[in-house]
């Protein structure tokens, strides 16, 4: 079985829809050379119409995709690093958002923005910040990111076939783990979570390189009996709140690791639902995992913020006391 | 030496398993990691592997279900060794070997001392350990109290009769047979350690000991029904108070009628869980009706569920016991004790000079005592092939003792010896201090047992004229059943007037005793209860 590593299947799952469509075209800061090597050697194939690179300058490349989106190209925007979609936030988010509601239901908005996000690289607070429970927030725009090498090329796809806008960022703790990969196109629908592993006695939420770590844990801990089952959401609008009942129907416990903040992020608005919608399966209350409500410390402090193993294992021996 | 291993408890849940798949053959070697098998569980399909290598011995074959923490296969040294352990396993159905125990035992550096399930009375079978009265790897000094221990009929404190480290074979409520091992005394803390590490790590000690050990060693399968049903019905909460328990809890308790009130949480927060729900669903709570749940039309609703076990059991064994093996017959007829109450009246009238208020039972066993001079075969057992009549008259007198929930009740006999030696003050003042030791769980082993003939009155709680046929406590031959007694018409010198008539039945074994001897008895006890100047005699 072909193997590739979670940044080259961005690259094939890009590389195969510009060949499909030709309306697909990408615009951002140095995707012409590949700081990130998700867009390396595509302006040699598509060329610099399809490849446009640009200055430091969000609001300019958002406003490219935006109008062409408009008329009917497919772009994809990377901002390189997800603090970057701030500078234009009101374009990125609220304008595209809302765009095809507050306009009659003309046209649609078919636009995908990507860019890496992620601690553990210690590379500081504006890179490093997760972005994706502030663009939840924003309605009429899918918010999604894939944790595998799989899951990455065939959500991307399904990014780029959405006739809606697509916040797709993707975590730098995963983009060099190696996975199966087909070489041939295929879709994995936003809006559906996959049951990473099975289990019995408490169901973990977790995304990205903290699913990782909750897999790692789920292996450590069925020596000792304890049956973890890990959902990986991949994406959190539409968010698969049916998978997340199923499992607690059996589990009766949630945990939900989320690196984003804690205040008003992912994890609180899944924790409600579950909460409206699951009552009666909880035997527990859910526990949140997140990111303390301070910006992202520099160097080796941000070890001490992130959600780590050791926080995750513990939650779970409270949670099944 | 053959290392044991056991069914692993592979989920919170888990109670026993089936070996879907063994990944390796017998005899074959298994390296450590190795998959070893495919375990079903009630809920899911695990692949497990080996904890250990060596030459590998299957008890348990494919298909077949074990508790957890059953030994089902044993990681062997050598190939000789696996046919050995094999074979014995089949000779002794899986009974462990004394080298398993050694094994297990390797690492204790010092000399132990086996302590066994005391045999505290003739009559102990098996005993209850309600309490350790220490903690394990305690220094426990000789004639220490050690254990609170809960016969078939007497609770006792025994003390120790060695000095040394204790470590625990048998848990708190795990029930053991007589001279079965339930704990070592060792010379040093660090040998109760190994001994414990040991019987941890493969589970094999306790294991090889005695197998209802290791189901009691189950949380799961434990549970110690009687003092869990102590608590049936009995609110947790008052009225009112507010009750802590998880949405699943109280949907699940709401979906089966079962009111939260009844349930004590164990979460740590003292919160009630699911646990708390399917284990109270399992003790047959739910009966208590939920405010708002319509009346159920059709199908049976338990009301409660007492385990037969302890005394229950006891009983119910006892009682099937005496009515197929012997020859037993009830007669019934009344008796007028208008005059036995006149007399017992002046009695009651000096209850303080005599120290007690002389109850109608007291005269009872006089008036029994009485007719047993004038018929003494009715004061008799089969022994063998022999009959023995008994010089000596021990009143066995059937009392009811409270069960393990509000519904059930418990009965036990006490013993009142030598009452044909007593007098009326006497025998009252005797009978109720003994009822009041067994009542109170403080009869000694002579308290409960060495009956020779039976009193079970139902005086009082049976309606007025009721016969009854009560069956034989065993081994004596007879059995005096008075009853209630009820006021009716009768002639006497003539006349009709009011007389209080008391029915009295006489079961008796045929076997040994007559009709004819029987019936003289019966008269004889007649005569006495409507003279009772005779129990003068």
């Amino acid at each position: 079985m072909r193997e590739l590593t979670y940044i080259q299947a961005i690259r094939e799952a890009i590389q195969l829809e510009m060949r499909t469509d030709d309306k697909v075209f990408m615009v951002g800061q140095d995707i012409r050379g590949g700081v990130y090597p998700h867009t390396k050697g595509l302006i040699d194939e598509f060329g610099p119409d399809r490849i446009v690179d640009t200055p430091i300058a969000e609001t300019g490349m958002f406003g490219t995709a935006f109008g062409a989106a408009l008329e009917g190209y497919r772009p994809i925007v990377d901002y390189m690093f997800g603090s970057c979609a701030f500078v234009n936030f009101n374009e990125s988010s609220v304008m595209t958002g809302q765009q095809y509601f507050m306009h009659g239901a003309k046209s649609s908005l078919p636009m995908v923005m990507t860019c890496a996000v992620g601690l553990g690289k210690r590379i500081g607070n504006d890179h490093a910040m997760f972005i994706h429970s502030t663009f939840c927030r924003q309605p009429g725009i899918k918010v999604a990111m894939a944790s595998t090498p799989y899951d990455a090329k065939g959500m991307f796809a399904s990014a780029i076939r959405d006739n809606n806008p697509v916040m797709i960022p993707w975590h730098t703790g995963v983009m060099q783990k190696r996975g199966h990969v087909p070489e041939e196109q295929y879709y994995i629908p936003l809006g559906v979570a996959d049951v990473k592993r099975e289990g019995t006695d408490v169901t973990v939420l977790a995304n990205s390189e903290q699913l990782y770590n909750v897999l790692d844990l789920a292996e450590e801990l069925a020596k000792e009996g304890i049956n973890i089952e890990v959902i990986d959401p991949r994406s959190f609008v539409p968010f698969d709140l049916d998978t997340v009942l199923k499992s607690i129907e059996k589990t009766n416990r949630l945990i939900i690791v989320d690196e984003d903040w804690e205040s008003c992020g992912m994890a609180s608005t899944i924790s409600a639902r579950v909460v409206e919608h699951g009552f009666d399966f909880l035997d527990a209350p859910i526990r949140r995992i997140c990111l303390p409500n301070i910006p992202i410390p520099g160097g080796y402090m941000e070890d001490y913020t992130r959600p780590t193993k050791e926080r995750i294992e513990a939650t779970i021996r409270e949670i099944l006391q | 030496m053959a290392r044991p291993y056991v069914m692993p408890k592979l989920a919170m849940a888990m109670n026993e398993g089936t070996i879907n798949e063994w990944f390796i053959k017998h005899g074959d070697k298994a390296e450590k990691n190795q998959p070893l098998a495919s375990v079903e569980t009630e809920k899911v399909s695990y692949d497990i592997e080996s904890p250990d290598s060596g030459y590998f011995c299957i008890l348990l074959q494919q298909g077949e279900t074990t508790l957890c923490e059953e030994i089902i296969a044993y990681f062997c040294d050598s190939a000789e060794e696996v046919e050995q352990m094999a074979a014995g396993a089949s000779a002794e159905s899986a009974a462990p070997t004394v080298e398993t125990v050694a094994a297990s035992t390797a690492a204790v550096s010092g000399k132990v001392i086996d302590y066994v399930m005391p045999k505290l009375a003739m009559a102990m079978n098996e005993g209850t350990i309600n309490e350790w009265l220490v903690k394990e790897g305690e220094l426990v000094k000789k004639s220490a109290p050690l254990a609170n221990i809960e016969t078939e009929k007497v609770t006792y404190d025994v003390e120790s009769p060695e000095e040394g480290y204790i470590y625990f074979i048998a848990q708190q409520g795990d029930t053991i047979p007589c001279e079965t091992l339930i704990a070592k005394f060792c010379v040093s803390h660090s040998d109760v350690s190994a001994l414990a590490a040991a019987a941890s790590a493969p589970a094999a000690a306790q294991a090889t000991v005695a197998p209802s050990n290791s189901a009691a060693k189950n949380p799961v399968t434990s549970a110690t029904p009687a003092a869990a049903s102590t608590a049936a019905a009995t609110p947790v909460l008052a009225e009112g108070e507010r009750i802590v328990a998880s949405p699943l809890a109280k949907k699940m308790a709401k979906d089966a009628g079962l009111d939260l009130r009844l349930v004590a949480g164990t979460h740590p927060t003292g919160r009630i869980v699911k646990r708390d729900v399917v284990d109270a669903l399992a003790r047959g709570l739910q009966h208590a009706p939920m405010i708002g749940t319509g009346a159920q039309v059709g199908g049976i609703r338990e009301l409660a569920r007492i385990p037969m076990t302890g005394m229950r059991k006891v009983i119910s064994e006892r009682m099937m016991q005496s009515l197929q093996t012997t020859a037993q017959l009830s007669s019934a007829w009344e008796s007028d004790i208008t005059d036995l109450l006149a007399a017992r009246r002046k009695f009651v009238a000096r209850e303080e000079a005599l120290g007690t208020k002389v109850s109608v039972n007291a005269f009872i066993i006089k008036a029994i005592a009485y007719a047993i001079k004038q018929v003494p075969i009715a004061n008799s057992c089969q022994d063998g092939n022999d009959i023995v009549i008994y010089d000596n008259i021990n009143m066995g007198i059937a009392i009811s003792v409270p069960g393990t929930t509000q519904y059930d009740t418990g009965l036990m006999v006490a013993v009142l010896h030598n009452v044909e030696r007593m007098g009326l003050v006497e025998i009252d003042i005797e009978m109720k201090a003994l009822i009041k030791r067994v009542r109170n769980g403080e009869g000694t082993a002579d308290d409960l047992s060495g009956s020779t003939i039976t009193l079970s009155t139902t005086a009082g709680i049976a309606p007025p004229g009721l016969s009854t046929t009560p069956v034989l406590n065993l081994p004596n031959a007879g059995l005096v059943g008075p009853s209630t007694p009820i006021e009716r018409p009768m002639v006497n010198n003539g006349e009709v007037v009011v007389r209080t008539m008391m029915p009295v039945s006489f079961t008796f074994d045929h076997r040994l005793l007559d009709g004819e001897p029987g019936s003289r008895f019966m008269s004889a006890l007649h005569e006495a209860l409507e003279n009772p100047e005779l129990m003068l005699a």
